[in-house]
């Protein structure tokens, strides 16, 4: 292109002074004093070689080779663009030019003609027509030029928008379109002819804020003419574009933004339905100087992303895939040339930072830009709401997973919405730039689906172990890919579809493609530290990720045979095979130095989810982590070096510790050669000691579930057993090593024979009289400890170490109580530990303290006086069983509650079966699943089970009844008995059923069959048979009275706990009692028998109570004694009267008989 | 995130590349030198490292934050990028 030539400078500031630069010989202007004066200057005359003016025919001199012709016209334009000049540029002569503007203005204003369409300006459009034709290109160029700054100065004038109005109409009548499309059409090089027509026109299109915009635009085959060209015509000379002498391509976009920002709607639409137009435009975009590069990314932003009016498809038109690479392709954009602008252009962002903002608004944002809604880590076409089994198939088999159709199309191709931003990413390069990275970032947040393809589309993306900047970008960028959540749902609006996401789709999203096996096992072999790093980090988050795949997948399936499940193990076995071995962890894991603690941490921590999430692959390894945990536990007690680093080695310390909690192997208890004690007691030293106050909760968690596990103690669900051993521990000032290993050795013998505890308990409780108490906690490890210190006594040790003993059981004892374990059972321990010390300075340390809250209130337990201790009277009152009214009723009355044998379960698998039964050893294991002990219980439960198989198996004649009566026992109790005891009438009703099926003569075996082949299971708010003795009358004759008889034994011993009472209160047991004796044939021993159950009742808290109210139970009595003329029956009843009341809440009793049940006593 | 929570995220990070710095120094070296080092490559470099802090709970980081500053190293420590 050639070099500029334009006339007046061409700049829109440009002054006077740019006349000189001219390359054509400097035209000669006349100063312009009047409006008249200018008028006249401008004046068209056809002959144009006449002179008009004396003076200037003495200047007048050619200023084109060989042809002056036009000499005059320019003259007189160029003394009015004088004029103008000054008041653009606001100089001194402006106060005396406007008046002459303006003056001008007004007398060249058309006048009002009817049927004349009125020509502002003519003489000047003359001119620049007859020039036009005579190819005059001086005066085609200058009038565009004063046009332009005519009307850029009305622009800014409100009162002259009139006449800037008219000459714009005047523009578009048809000869002065033809001109300015002439112009716009000249040669390439004549940008001195283009540029300014094309500022006239952007002057004229934003006049009066754009009112004449749309009809210019309409007239776009003469005022847009040849644009698509002149957008292309660059600055191509030496240096930088100047902004004030601007190219025909920067002309042109000026032009064209102009149109974007005023156009209406449709107008706009048109527009950018333009292809060539808007093409051209974003070509070569990098090429452009800043100053325009901004102002294009601004008109973007405001006028096309931001209209909301505009509709998604016609933005695709200019924001399309070609577009959107252009304008990425500014990132990176040299930073330097952005700073040479001048103020009026600094007000813009730098050139990368405005692209990278319009690139986010346009590729994230569903609601202004580009991006379409789609369905997450589903494909696009799929319809996942419907399940429909391959009818043809469905008859037989159901294939799952695999007779939808779709299911495993998605592995090498994905179907995605937004087409056009998948193509337009895989021009970005996140992995060398942060912003890259980051746009890319926020359109997979904002349209996950098009993670996956993005990665099976790039295959020159690999991960391949390479120590260069690349490598790490990659290795960020994966990261962050991994990093982003699943979207909810997998994509879906509202909730999970009936079918799952591809497995292949999900997959990928949590092992991106290019972490291949092969790649991530050589990153893990690497000599690179780093890279090893960067991958076992890769790893963590993929396993992470993967667990809150199958929580979803949890949370979508319906039912246990679900799609759902399905899918989710097919995702499981899928995952297997694309990420490496544990094993090949763990020997990464023993590389590693003692002060990498980054990667100890980060390597534990995966292995640690290798069990937590896909525990079948990490189980495969058989991985003893024993090693290493004592090595890091020997590390961390070393406690060398900084703060940070031992809490670092703490953190690893814990997930060794989690992954020991999962492998099977691990040997908590078991002392190794290098450590004092085992690993469980250090453990339980570097969590309670006051130099690793740092540690966090994982730790007590730990031991406390290994604690539980092992049967050291009994937990609640709020509360773990361990906690008053770790607060005691942490409470007294220091523990000699001798008392470490004395816990150590507590430790184990009672997570190695924990039943032996279990019935140490059983046995203290027993001694002291407690049976009755709901809720009974006592604590394994305490019983051991009470045990044992006798043996350390002995040794002895030294006296500070027996003294440290001492508080340290009695801080242990008072955290006990407090945690509520029960006082009995701590009392029962107390005095033990006492008698172990043989020290009664010593002993009189371990004292409970006085606890002011507590409901029975405490007395204090001191060595020397324990019998005082407990005979103190801190029982409820109404579980007293010692306080009797009257000695003869009780001789006569009470009943002793049927107990367990000793050691029942482990007695009995010596016996054979048919000492089982009738020996009672089978009876004695039953009445255990009514212990207050879970671990009781539960123990009990297996060894019934085991019972029953051994007797199933026997050759014993009854085997099979007896097997029948234990696994429907088993069933019934297996829910029941994890958080209470089995309710008694369960435990007594199989005990006594027992009896029964031993005799196959017993008047009472036919309905026990008949009840056992009822149902598998017993419901335990039933009385078993009592329906089918009251009611259905005896089955062999004259055994009716047998059959009461056995029934109200039954009954009394099923009478232990409130819970009973409770039963026998909504089953209306004392109804059908009290009616029965009504039965004038019934013995005295019958009548005592019921009494013997009146009796039981009375004995169990609120029993009395319930009685009296809810059945009469008083003057059932005062009926009795009234109806019998026995006296010593009367006095019977009389003293069983008086046992109510004593053992009735009296106060409401009386209140609710209005003092009447205490005449009756 | 209350400023305290943020102070504690910083402090973090901080350890954190220190730390990175002292395990990989010399990977770290060479990845500098490395022909492709150019551009957004340090802090790509710097974001990769720090990525990692993601991997701990606000507690844990907490206390990591918490040992450092009872040993009494806080505070010189600041910007952990030393030789990156």
């Amino acid at each position: 292109m050639a070099k500029r030539k334009s006339f007046g400078g061409d700049g829109l500031h440009s002054g006077k002074k740019q006349k000189t630069n001219h390359v054509h010989e400097a035209p000669t202007s006349e100063e312009v004093y009047t409006g008249r004066q200018l008028r006249h200057l401008l004046t068209f005359e056809q002959d144009l070689q006449k002179a008009r003016h004396g003076k200037l025919e003495m200047t007048s001199r050619p200023f084109v080779p060989g042809s002056n012709a036009y000499f005059f016209v320019f003259i007189g334009l160029q003394s009015f663009k004088n004029v103008l000049d000054s008041i653009v540029n606001n100089d001194e002569k402006k106060s005396e030019h406007m008046p002459i503007l303006v003056e001008f203005l007004d007398s060249s204003k058309p006048k009002d003609v009817e049927d004349e369409i009125p020509v502002y300006l003519p003489d000047i459009m003359e001119n620049w027509s007859m020039a036009s034709q005579m190819s005059n290109e001086n005066v085609m160029s200058a009038v565009p030029v004063v046009l332009a700054l005519l009307l850029k100065i009305i622009s800014g004038n409100v009162d002259l928008v009139s006449h800037g109005l008219g000459i714009c109409r005047t523009l578009l009548q048809k000869r002065q379109q033809e001109l300015i499309a002439k112009n716009l059409s000249a040669d390439k090089g004549k940008d001195f002819i283009i540029s300014p027509t094309l500022r006239l026109l952007r002057e004229a299109i934003c006049l009066d804020g754009g009112a004449l915009a749309a009809p210019i635009f309409r007239a776009r085959t003469n005022t847009f003419k040849s644009l698509a060209r002149n957008l292309g015509l660059r600055y191509i000379g030496a240096g930088k574009e100047d902004p004030k002498r601007a190219s025909v391509r920067t002309n042109a976009t000026r032009l064209l933004l102009s149109c974007l920002k005023l156009l209406h709607n449709e107008a706009k639409r048109d527009l950018l339905l333009q292809r060539d137009i808007v093409a051209a435009l974003m070509r070569h975009l990098r090429d452009d100087p800043p100053f325009l590069i901004s102002e294009i990314l601004d008109i973007l932003k405001t006028s096309v992303v931001q209209d909301k009016k505009l509709a998604k498809e016609v933005k695709i038109k200019i924001l399309n895939a070609y577009s959107l690479t252009q304008i990425a392709s500014l990132y990176g954009y040299s930073k330097e040339s952005t700073n040479i602008e001048d103020s009026a252009e600094s007000r813009h962002l730098p050139v990368e930072d405005a692209a990278h903002e319009l690139l986010l608004a346009t590729c994230t944002d569903s609601a202004v830009g580009i991006c379409r809604p789609q369905q997450g880590y589903y494909p696009e076409g799929v319809v996942p709401d419907t399940f429909m089994p391959d009818p043809e198939g469905a008859n037989h088999l159901d294939f799952g997973l695999d007779s939808i159709p779709w299911m495993n199309k998605f592995s090498n191709e994905i179907p995605v919405r937004n087409m056009l931003l998948g193509e337009f990413i895989e021009s970005l390069r996140p992995w060398s730039s942060t912003k890259q990275s980051e746009l890319l970032l926020a359109i997979f947040t904002a349209s996950p689906e098009l993670i996956a393809r993005y990665f099976i589309h790039k295959k020159t993306f690999t991960f391949d172990p390479k120590l260069s900047a690349t490598w790490i970008g990659y290795a960020a960028l994966l990261y962050s890919v991994v990093q982003l959540p699943i979207p909810s749902y997998f994509g879906r609006s509202s909730d999970y579809a009936a079918v799952p996401p591809p497995t292949s789709v999900v997959l990928d999203n949590i092992v991106p493609p290019p972490m291949t096996l092969k790649a991530m096992n050589r990153c893990l072999s690497s000599k690179s530290k780093l890279i090893s790093f960067y991958t076992i980090r890769l790893l963590v988050l993929a396993l992470e990720k993967l667990d809150r795949a199958l929580e979803m997948h949890r949370e979508a399936s319906i039912s246990p045979n679900s799609i759902w499940r399905e899918a989710a193990r097919r995702l499981v076995d899928d995952f297997y095979q694309r990420v490496p071995d544990l094993k090949d962890i763990v020997s990464y894991y023993r590389t590693l130095g003692d002060e990498d603690f980054l990667q100890r941490e980060a390597a534990s921590r995966l292995i640690l989810l290798y069990y937590e999430v896909i525990p079948q692959l990490a189980l495969k390894a058989k991985f003893d982590v024993s090693p290493m945990l004592l090595a890091t536990i020997q590390k961390v007690e070393a406690s060398k070096g900084a703060g940070e680093d031992i809490a670092m080695s703490l953190l690893e310390l814990e997930h060794l510790c989690a992954v020991a909690k999962y492998s099977p192997g691990m040997r908590w208890f078991v002392r190794v050669a290098e450590m004092p004690t085992s690993p469980f007691t250090t453990l339980l030293r570097l969590y309670t000691e006051n130099t690793t106050a740092l540690s966090g909760n994982t730790l007590s968690q730990i031991l406390s579930y290994v604690a539980d596990e092992y049967q050291l103690v009994e937990s609640r669900p709020q509360s773990s057993g361990l906690d008053p051993l770790i607060t005691a521990l942490k409470n007294t000032d220091s523990i000699d090593s001798a008392i470490w290993s004395f816990i150590d050795n507590c430790a184990e013998r009672c997570s190695r024979m924990p039943i032996k505890y279990l019935e140490m308990i059983e046995q203290h409780i027993e001694k002291a009289d407690v049976g009755k108490q709901d809720d009974m906690r006592a604590c394994p490890l305490l019983m051991c400890i009470a045990e044992q210190l006798p043996f350390l006594v002995s040794t002895p040790p030294a006296k500070e170490v027996l003294k440290q003993l001492a508080s340290f059981l009695r801080e242990y004892l008072r955290r006990s109580l407090d945690a509520g374990i029960s006082r009995t059972f701590l009392r029962s321990i107390g005095d033990l530990l006492v008698a172990g010390l043989g020290d009664k300075k010593l002993g009189s340390k371990i004292t409970l303290q006085k606890r002011t809250s507590t409901v029975d209130g405490d007395t204090e337990m001191v060595d020397g006086e324990p019998e005082s201790a407990l005979q103190s009277t801190d029982e409820p009152e109404g579980e007293s069983v010692t306080q009797l009214s009257v000695q003869e009723l009780e001789d006569r009355l009470a009943v002793p509650i049927l107990t367990s044998k000793e050691n029942s379960l482990v007695k009995w698998s010596s016996k054979p079966p048919e000492e089982l039964v009738e020996e009672g050893y089978a009876a004695s294991l039953i009445l255990l699943l009514s212990s207050e002990h879970a671990s009781i219980r539960k123990e009990a439960l297996t060894n019934v089970i085991k019972m029953a198989t051994k007797i199933k198996e026997s050759t014993y004649e009854e085997n099979e009844q007896i097997w029948l009566l234990l696994m429907e026992l088993v069933e019934s109790a297996r829910d029941l008995i994890a958080d209470r005891p089995l309710p008694s009438i369960l435990v007594i009703f199989a005990c006594r059923a027992l009896d029964i099926l031993k005799n196959p003569l017993h008047c009472l075996y036919e309905k026990v069959n008949l009840f056992l082949t009822s149902g598998p299971v017993w419901k335990p708010d039933n009385i078993p048979l009592m329906k089918a003795i009251l009611q259905d009358g005896p089955t062999l004759d004259g055994s009716y009275y047998t059959e009461i008889s056995w029934l109200l034994g039954f009954l009394v011993d099923s009478l232990r706990t409130p819970q009973d009472v409770a039963l026998f209160h909504r089953r209306k047991v004392y109804e059908r009692l009290f009616s029965l004796v009504a039965n004038p044939y019934m013995g005295i021993n019958l009548r005592t028998q019921v009494l013997r159950v009146v009796y039981r009742t009375t004995c169990i808290v609120g029993g009395s109570d319930t009685v009296i109210t809810r059945f009469g139970a008083m003057s059932w009595l005062t009926a009795q004694k009234a109806s019998t003329a026995d006296d010593s029956e009367k006095r019977l009843y009389q003293a069983m009267a008086r046992r109510l009341w004593d053992t009735c809440d009296q106060k409401r009793i009386a209140t609710w008989s209005k003092g009447g049940i205490e005449k009756l006593v | 995130m209350t400023g305290k929570d943020q102070k504690t995220a910083a402090d973090f990070t901080a350890y954190y590349l220190q730390q990175s710095t002292k395990e990989f120094g010399e990977d770290l070296d060479k990845v500098r030198g490395a022909d492709d080092f150019k551009g957004d490559a340090l802090p790509v470099l710097i974001r990769s490292l720090q990525q990692g802090t993601s991997m701990f709970c606000a507690a844990d980081q907490k206390r990591i934050v918490d040992a450092q500053q009872a040993d009494g190293k806080a505070g010189s420590d600041g910007e952990g990028e030393g030789s990156a």
